[in-house]
């Protein structure tokens, strides 16, 4: 019969709005009296647990750590109705339970997600990552948007790590994903913000955690970075690395995230080791690198330069002509020159100005830069490599059976 | 009522139904098409059908026609009198989504009374204006003593939104479903936000797995926050009826209080709750003009198909588009070459026009009930852009692109551009995106809100849309 009174409105609107302000504004005192008195019942009855869970309480816990219902409840009946002790047993709880549920979910394709880019202020030092989730309204809640860039952020600090690695792939590195796990995970979706690192907990904890509260799973799947160490050019202290990074289809375009990003670096190559590029060419440069970026994620090339291109032919690693046949089978009409030229980065026609291909518009950016102040010292740009991201590339997605047939099945079951 | 195991025989029985009705089949309809019927021994008659389809280069009436094929295959002929709704669930991927809307499904069908229809959308489905797009639509049809439904899975934010925008799939109403032992959830957020987004204005919450929660209070929280929330994403959380249940109760027969009777009174809700969609018979009249004829000694004729609404002979009716509105009277209306009283929605036909020339009357004008439309320049739409697979555009585009936008039977130069481009000057638009821009006519045309259309450029579709606002 519970049912059918709680279909009725349980709650006047005054009441609700009470609650209400009580979860926002006037629960403090409350709360502290409320906590008082609970210690002073722990001492009278020992150890006994409540058998009920403190409504007000359950709801403001919910508020402030989003976790659901029962585990609200939960951790305040083990911690008899203590706020306090309440939120120590959940965040003790939430790496155990989100383990738990991680393993349930474990099997099921995280074909969704988002990629995540970071990038410092002075474009020294860039990373990008993916992380995958079941589907796309998970990939667009705040606390999976979070998450994604915190790790981007923790990749891009993780620079000594990868290059000590050596595992370069040109002026970018591929991230062991594995080691990345490790890293520690300064985590605001369990406000762990302690700046003694106190609350520190490592990024796989974090996605445990992450997947014990959103109910889906979760996998981070690679990371890049960009990194000024990762050069092995011979006259490496005269190259400043520059990089860019642009990323596609997210909630905002001034959120580093979305569904396709990429990773572009190029080559300053300088007169003299100490010379300092001027703001107004840093401002030119990052410009230049965030375009490339969007050209790579727009046009999608393949290679960077012709002998990339040709190395990997050789190689056997491409097989050019069954792209050419595909492409033409595709697009009909326009084949040959101009269907190479879209696979090599630097011969493609640059986006921004599509009467120049990309190596010759970096070249006049470069030239340009040389005549402006605090760009005496360039004497050439180079782009020294590029990735590209693309949310669910590679991932198996089942054929899942659609909704009619998964509730045919229901029914006969 | 024949069982019958799998599309291809399904598609193999309509053609022998046909024969026997004496209709001569009129080309393949098994490519593009998959349906299922089924019989459910313990619950009586009902059939779910499923279409997934590639709309084809070419637009054609195959949908329609198959759609009364099956009809045939019915043995009698499907009347539609219940009004239709089409309805959907949302929720998290583990609060039991499927279960629910089996649960529907049975305890309808148990009700007795409700027999349960083989029906889709297709027919609604604007394929002459999305070709090429792939679409994967699967529905359930019910009906209730009031109404009949058609309800579909919401498994992704932009699947939904591509589908709304195509026209491939669309909500008259929603049921969330939150499950009692997790309540909302973040994501819930942006179920709602989806809802919101569409234009879902009433939405029923079916808070699911009762029977784990044994303190009352507890529902009372999820009930409250269900309400906040509602509220938040301008929704009526106030009255909004949220109904708790079990749907697996339902579907295995246990515990009546919040199996059977829960789902009888969540689709009451949805019945009073969720408002039957307008006709088009009911709304003004419209018709788009295709094709002008000047007939000697009658005078001026248009054609067309009825896009809404009822016109009568001698009614005065608006020609909008292309310069100053016209206003005229219908003096003829003509169909197979007879002369009626009266056009309806659907029907093809011709308008013999008083005092109006030729030369004043386009192809992409709508002749309408004075009044009810005008022509506007300017606008704010939602697009989904087709990808290199689907036949669309292989790079992105940025601001001021300028495609052909072909919206009934016109076809207008549009300039798209972002809402705001000083935000990201070199902000892009690549294929597969769904994205809100701002359109500029070069001529003025009849347009409004929920309009559908489709951009193209150099002859072939590259995006889909539909307005969301008319600014000018």
């Amino acid at each position: 019969m519970r049912a059918f009174r709680l279909q009725q409105p349980i709650l006047r609107p005054t009441t609700r709005n009470n609650l209400f302000n009580n979860t926002k504004g006037s629960v403090l005192p409350k709360v502290v009296a409320l906590l008082f008195s609970t210690t002073a019942m722990t001492k009278s009855t020992t150890a006994s647990s409540p058998t009920k869970a403190d409504i007000k309480l359950l709801a403001r816990l919910r508020k402030e750590t989003q976790v659901s219902v029962t585990k609200a409840r939960d951790a305040l009946l083990s911690s008899n109705n203590d706020y306090k002790k309440a939120l120590e047993w959940l965040e003790k709880d939430a790496i155990k339970s989100g383990a738990k549920k991680a393993e349930k979910v474990g099997d099921r394709v995280a074909g969704e997600g988002v990629i995540a880019i970071a990038n410092t202020p002075n474009n020294d030092q860039s990373a990008i990552i993916e992380l995958g989730c079941e589907t796309d309204f998970v990939a667009r809640s705040e606390v999976f948007e979070l998450l994604a860039q915190n790790i981007a952020r923790q990749a891009m600090f993780s620079v000594n790590e990868a290059a000590n690695k050596g595992c370069g792939d040109g002026a970018l590195v591929n991230v062991s994903v594995d080691r990345l796990l490790e890293q520690p995970l300064n985590n605001p979706t369990t406000g762990n913000n302690n700046d003694d690192g106190s609350g520190d907990v490592s990024i796989k904890e974090a996605i445990v955690q992450t997947i014990g509260k959103l109910g889906e799973n979760m996998i981070l799947r690679r990371a890049v970075i960009g990194t000024q160490s990762a050069t092995t050019s011979p006259d490496n202290d005269k190259v400043q690395k520059i990089f860019g990074t642009y990323v596609h289809g997210g909630p905002k375009p001034s959120m580093p995230i979305g569904k396709i990003g990429a990773l572009v670096s190029i080559d300053i190559h300088k007169s003299n080791t100490n010379t300092v590029l001027g703001d107004t060419v840093m401002t030119e440069l990052k410009r230049l690198t965030r375009r490339l970026a969007q050209q790579v994620v727009g046009i999608n090339p393949k290679f960077l330069d012709a002998a990339e291109l040709e190395n990997a032919v050789r190689a056997g690693k491409f097989d050019l002509e069954s792209y050419k046949a595909q492409q033409l089978e595709e697009a009909g009409g326009s084949g040959g020159d101009e269907l190479v030229q879209s696979l090599v980065f630097l011969d493609q026609k640059f986006m921004f100005d599509e009467s120049k291909t990309v190596r010759l518009a970096v070249e006049e950016i470069a030239s340009g830069l040389r005549q402006s102040p605090g760009g005496e010292g360039i004497e050439g740009i180079s782009v020294s490599g590029f990735k590209r991201f693309e949310r669910g590339e590679g991932v198996e997605k089942k054929e899942a059976p659609d909704f009619a047939e998964q509730v045919r099945e229901q029914l006969n079951n | 009522m024949i069982r019958v195991p799998c599309a291809a025989n399904l598609c193999k029985f309509s053609q022998n139904a046909l024969k026997v009705a004496g209709v001569r089949s009129q080309g393949s309809f098994t490519a593009s098409s998959k349906t299922f019927s089924l019989i459910n021994p313990n619950t009586g008659m009902q059939k779910i059908h499923t279409a997934v389809r590639r709309i084809q280069p070419l637009p054609t009436s195959i949908p329609s026609r198959f759609a009364n094929i099956r009809c045939m295959a019915d043995s009698k002929v499907f009347i539609r009198e219940k009004p239709h709704v089409n309805i959907g669930t949302v929720g998290h991927v583990d609060h039991g989504k499927t279960t629910l809307t089996a649960a529907i499904t049975k305890v309808l069908s148990n009700a007795g009374g409700a027999e349960f229809r083989d029906y889709s959308d297709i027919d609604r489905a604007p394929e002459e204006k999305a070709r090429g797009i792939t679409i994967s639509t699967a529905h359930v049809e019910y009906e209730t003593p009031n109404r009949h439904y058609s309800h579909c899975d919401c498994p992704g934010h932009s699947d939904y939104i591509k589908n709304m925008i195509t026209g491939a799939a669309q909500m008259d109403g929603a049921i969330i479903v939150v499950s009692a032992t997790d309540g909302p959830m973040p994501q819930t957020r942006e179920h709602l936000l989806l809802a919101e987004q569409v234009g879902i204005k009433n939405l029923v919450v079916f808070v699911n797995k009762v029977d784990a929660i044994d303190d009352p209070e507890m529902l009372e929280l999820v009930d409250m926050e269900m309400r906040e929330l509602l509220t938040q994403y301008h929704f009526d959380g106030d009255n909004t009826p949220i109904i708790t249940g079990s749907a697996l109760c339902a579907l295995e027969g246990r515990k009546p209080e919040i199996g059977l009777e829960a789902i009888k009174k969540l689709m009451q809700a949805v019945d009073s709750w969720i408002p039957t969609p307008e006709r088009d018979l009911d709304k003004p009249f419209l018709m788009p003009i295709e094709d002008i004829f000047s007939i000697s000694g009658r005078g001026t004729v248009t054609t067309g198909r009825v896009e809404r609404g009822v016109v009568t002979k001698g009614q005065e009716v608006e020609i909008v588009g292309f310069g100053p509105t016209l206003k005229t009277t219908i003096t003829g209306i003509e169909m197979f070459h007879k002369q009626l009283e009266r056009g309806e929605a659907g029907d093809n036909m011709g308008a013999l026009l008083r005092s109006v020339k030729r030369e004043q009357l386009k192809r992409g004008q709508v002749m309408a009930a004075p009044g009810s439309i005008k022509a506007h320049r300017k606008f704010i739409a939602q697009l989904y852009i087709l990808t290199k697979e689907e036949g669309g555009r292989h790079t992105p585009f940025q601001s001021n692109y300028r495609p052909q936008m072909f919206v009934r039977t016109c076809d207008v130069t549009v300039i798209l551009n972002h809402l705001d481009n000083a935000e990201d000057p070199d902000a892009m638009v690549m294929p597969g995106d769904n994205v809100t821009m701002q359109g500029e006519l070069l001529s003025e045309v009849a347009i409004e809100k929920g309009q559908r259309f489709t951009i193209r450029e150099g002859g072939r579709t590259v995006g889909t849309g539909v307005i969301s606002e008319v600014t000018e």
